[in-house]
């Protein structure tokens, strides 16, 4: 049940995407988040489509991995669809392609609400892409770099990205966990799937405690494991893996630079989708 | 009850067929067996055992199967459970077919011993059962793996020792009075004495309380000492079918795909390198009276 | 020289009670281990073992006695660090000792926190995994290993850190036989060709044979000492202790008390031939 689960996943690949400096992958990201929600029209939406498809192409990470992130949040999508078709306010411009009963659906609705689920589903792919191409550790040592700044204001930079890492090393070790636990209480006849919302959340204890009990017993041993290998926090430690920025950097720099100029130009000309 | 499985085929990545974690396997267990499965991690027993329980479902019990011509599927019967039907009733079948996983104590979570045990009854039963009968059954469960009930049955399963948590959990897979008792590694992870302890608690489970006990392993001396009948899996293929007597004549095969063999089986071979033959069934009781009559015979 | 050293004592997990002594996890243990040497400790579930462990590099501070790691106690609060270093200790979870989702980054973690340049770093990292042979795992994701691999890999994050001693606690107790051969190998070689100090803490008692010496403990204290052979010959104290024989053990005491004199024997090959001098003497 929890193949489906993309985010958080690391791809193992050597690819120019790979190679980029993480500090450049999340700034990467954020631009093109600033890029999906200045688009006003498809043009610029399609920019961003394109890039990321160039990305993809180039990280040689298959696209149905990637698509099975949006997969991930098909509830939250058919979920907005339905919403935006029906209550969208259109404008006196619009056409009615469907009245029946109280239902109205006109064509601006039905563009807004496809701009919506594309900008939607490149948001969740364009993040599956950092975590597929980008390690859990230089993800969190990019971030750590990145928010080195806050240490002036005493912020404890350093732990919070050992957490992240230990959180995110984690994670496939304890969904098998809550696996194999889900089938030894579903073999003594635990039901998952049917009942009221009361029923399954009572349903869910008889995983949870001994999942917390675990997590409880696993976290005493890392922190037993962790001070004997010499951890005593930031003080004396050096960094194994050292950020440096690259040619590729500075290349994919450029074209980030030029998707948001493009998107900028692209509503100045062109308009908003409706 | 016995088990039959047919051409048993599973992959957990239906989209490249050469990742099969069981290839075309069938076997039989007899009611009334000690049945040993041995393999690697990796080597398909755990998805084996699964589809005992339907934790796991055969493809035609899939709730949108739609059958191809010319297709063999796979079919299990369990007793009376056709495991290929999606109409069978797997709660009913889950309480005859008891399974109990690998570290199972790590499964606990109520607040008591008893309702810890009262878990599974619960689930299982029809008609809700009185106060009176669930503590009865819990009771019998409890004792029935040589724990005290009137000492353990308020304390919470935390607090008890290993040895002792491991009871409480098969105790609550047994309170359903399975037919079938099928334990992933019963004795991982314990020290030689509970390792004792707990084999010697599944002779007397198997005299009294299931009628058949399938146990899977790692230790070929506890299997080659238990078990009447062994199934040895390797790359999701079944290679040998056998009661311990006959499998451990096959020692080179069983090192070749990386297996160890008996205690019993290693001093065999060395002997007959010494010119020295010795018939036995490899327990250590029958090889040493084999051995010791060897000796006696010239006196 | 003394590798690590024992002096009277005694550890308990909560404090001690008025009247109550028998709370004591460890108790007035008295033992030294040599430089170079290979020494197994023995004893059942809750025996006392596993605190011996968390003593010797410090994790658990003696209640009494004192700790001494190449003659340098362990109470003074500033030798920790570098006892530590010189300490390893590998655990008996695989899946709980890793810090890293990515092999090498693990194996890193233990220099990052002593303060290793970068440069040697790599080093060390190429070094550690070449000794338990996974050089070609470097880049690999740590959750996709077996067993047996991510113990090896907890033991290349110790010998990262350049230890003199390396302590195993349990850590084969969770690993299927294929994985457990793995680890008691790259232990002995560790032993052999790096000379590395080794206290190995187990209750598989095949494991024990390879020391030079073994020691059994039985709530909380020393109760046996001496190499392998000596330990086993003693069976029956062995079994008072809940200690079980190992097969061949089980075997061996099994045709004694048949009435035939093989000799004591602990592996097949040497079994089989005492049977055969027996069997060839009644036969003459």
């Amino acid at each position: 049940m929890f193949k489906d689960v993309a985010l958080g996943q690391y791809y193992q690949a050597s690819s120019f995407v790979h190679r980029l400096d993480p500090r450049f992958k999340i700034l990467a990201l954020i631009a093109y988040i600033v890029a999906i929600f200045l688009s006003e029209n498809f043009y610029g939406l399609g920019m961003c489509a394109l890039l990321l498809l160039l990305t993809i192409a180039f990280s040689k990470v298959p696209l149905g991995k990637v698509i099975k992130a949006v997969k991930g949040i098909l509830f939250l999508l058919v979920f907005t669809a339905i919403i935006q078709l029906f209550f969208y306010k259109p404008n006196e411009n619009a056409v009615v392609w469907v009245k029946w009963w109280v239902i109205t659906i006109t064509d601006q609705a039905v563009f807004f609400t496809l701009f919506l689920l594309l900008r939607l589903s490149l948001l969740v792919m364009v993040a599956s892409m950092l975590t597929y191409t980008t390690t859990p550790v230089s993800l969190t040592d990019g971030l750590e770099s990145l928010l080195t700044p806050l240490k002036v204001v005493r912020f404890p930079v350093h732990e919070l990205a050992l957490i992240m890492s230990i959180a995110l090393r984690f994670i496939p070790t304890l969904m098998e966990e809550t696996e194999r636990i889900m089938n030894a209480q579903k073999a003594r006849g635990a039901d998952f799937e049917s009942g009221g919302l009361m029923k399954r959340a009572k349903a869910v204890v008889p995983i949870l405690i001994p999942l917390l009990i675990s997590s409880f017993r696993r976290a005493e041993e890392l922190g037993d494991a962790m001070d004997a290998r010499c951890y005593a926090g930031s003080k004396v430690r050096t960094k194994y893996k050292k950020l440096t920025f690259s040619w590729r950097d500075l290349l994919a720099f450029f074209i980030m630079a030029a998707l948001v100029t493009g998107v900028v130009l692209f509503n100045v000309y062109l308009g908003g989708v409706v | 009850m016995y088990i039959e499985v047919e051409r048993l085929s599973y992959s957990y990545n239906p989209t490249s067929p050469s990742a099969y974690a069981l290839k075309d396997v069938s076997l039989t267990i007899e009611e009334g067996a000690f049945f040993g499965i041995i393999g690697h991690t990796g080597s398909g027993k755990s998805t084996f055992v699964q589809h005992l329980n339907a934790l796991i479902t055969l493809p035609t019990a899939e709730k949108k199967f739609k059958p191809k011509k010319g297709v063999a599927y796979p079919s299990i019967r369990i007793g009376d459970f056709d495991l290929a039907d999606k109409h069978t009733d797997w709660k009913a079948l889950r309480s005859k077919v008891g399974i109990v996983f690998q570290y199972p104590e790590y499964q606990l979570f109520a607040e008591s011993v008893k309702e810890d045990v009262a878990f599974g009854l619960k689930n299982f039963s029809q008609t809700p059962l009185t106060p009176e009968e669930t503590e009865a059954h819990v009771k019998e469960a409890l004792t029935a793996v040589g724990l005290n009930y009137e000492e353990v049955k308020d304390a919470s399963p935390f607090d008890l020792s290993g040895g002792q948590k491991r009871r409480v959990a098969i105790a609550g897979v047994i309170v359903t009075k399975p037919e079938i008792l099928v334990l992933d590694e019963p004795a991982a992870g314990l020290d030689p004495l509970g390792k004792r302890e707990i084999m010697g608690l599944l002779h007397s489970l198997h005299r009294s309380w299931c009628k058949t006990i399938v146990i899977v392993s790692h230790d070929m001396d506890e299997i080659g000492e238990n078990c009447t009948k062994v199934a040895v899996f390797a790359d999701g293929e079944l290679k040998f079918l056998l009661p311990p007597s006959e499998l451990f004549l096959h020692d080179e095969e069983l090192e070749a795909l990386g297996l160890d063999i008996p205690t019993t089986a290693k001093v065999r071979r060395a002997l007959k390198e010494r010119g020295i033959s010795v018939d036995t069934d490899f327990t250590s009781e029958d090889f040493a009276r084999q051995i010791l009559a060897l000796g006696g015979r010239h006196v | 020289m003394k590798a690590l050293e024992f002096k009277n004592v005694s550890f308990s997990y909560r404090k001690a009670e008025e009247g109550k002594t028998s709370s004591f996890a460890v108790k007035g243990v008295n033992f030294s281990v040599e430089e170079g040497e290979f020494v197994a400790v023995l004893g059942h579930n809750g025996s006392g073992k596993s605190t011996l462990a968390r003593l010797a590099n410090g994790l658990l501070e003696a209640s009494d006695g004192s700790v001494e790691v190449f003659g340098v106690p362990l109470s003074e609060q500033k030798n920790l660090f570098s006892v530590r270093k010189n300490v390893g200790i590998v655990f008996q979870n695989p899946d709980n000792q890793t810090v890293a989702s990515i092999v090498e980054d693990d194996i890193a973690f233990g220099p990052e926190n002593i303060g290793v340049p970068r440069e040697e770093i790599g080093v060390r990292i190429e070094e550690s995994l070449a000794a338990v042979g996974m050089s070609e795992y470097k880049e690999r994701m740590t959750s996709a290993l077996s067993g047996g691999q991510k113990q090896r890999i907890a033991i290349a994050g110790v010998l990262a850190l350049k230890p003199k001693i390396m302590i195993l606690d349990e850590s084969t107790a969770m690993l299927d036989p294929k994985g457990r051969r793995e680890i008691m190998q790259v232990v002995k070689k560790l032993n052999k060709e790096e000379g590395m100090t080794i206290l190995l803490i187990t209750h598989f008692m095949e494991e024990a044979l390879m020391a030079d010496r073994a020691i059994v403990m039985n709530r909380g204290e020393i109760v046996m000492q001496g190499t392998p052979e000596e330990i086993f010959e003693r069976h029956d104290e062995l079994e008072t202790y809940n200690l079980a024989l190992p097969p061949i053990g089980v075997l061996w005491k099994k045709l004694e008390e048949g009435g035939m004199p093989v000799g004591y024997a602990l592996t097949p090959e040497d079994l089989a031939e005492e049977i055969a001098k027996c069997i060839s003497k009644s036969s003459a």
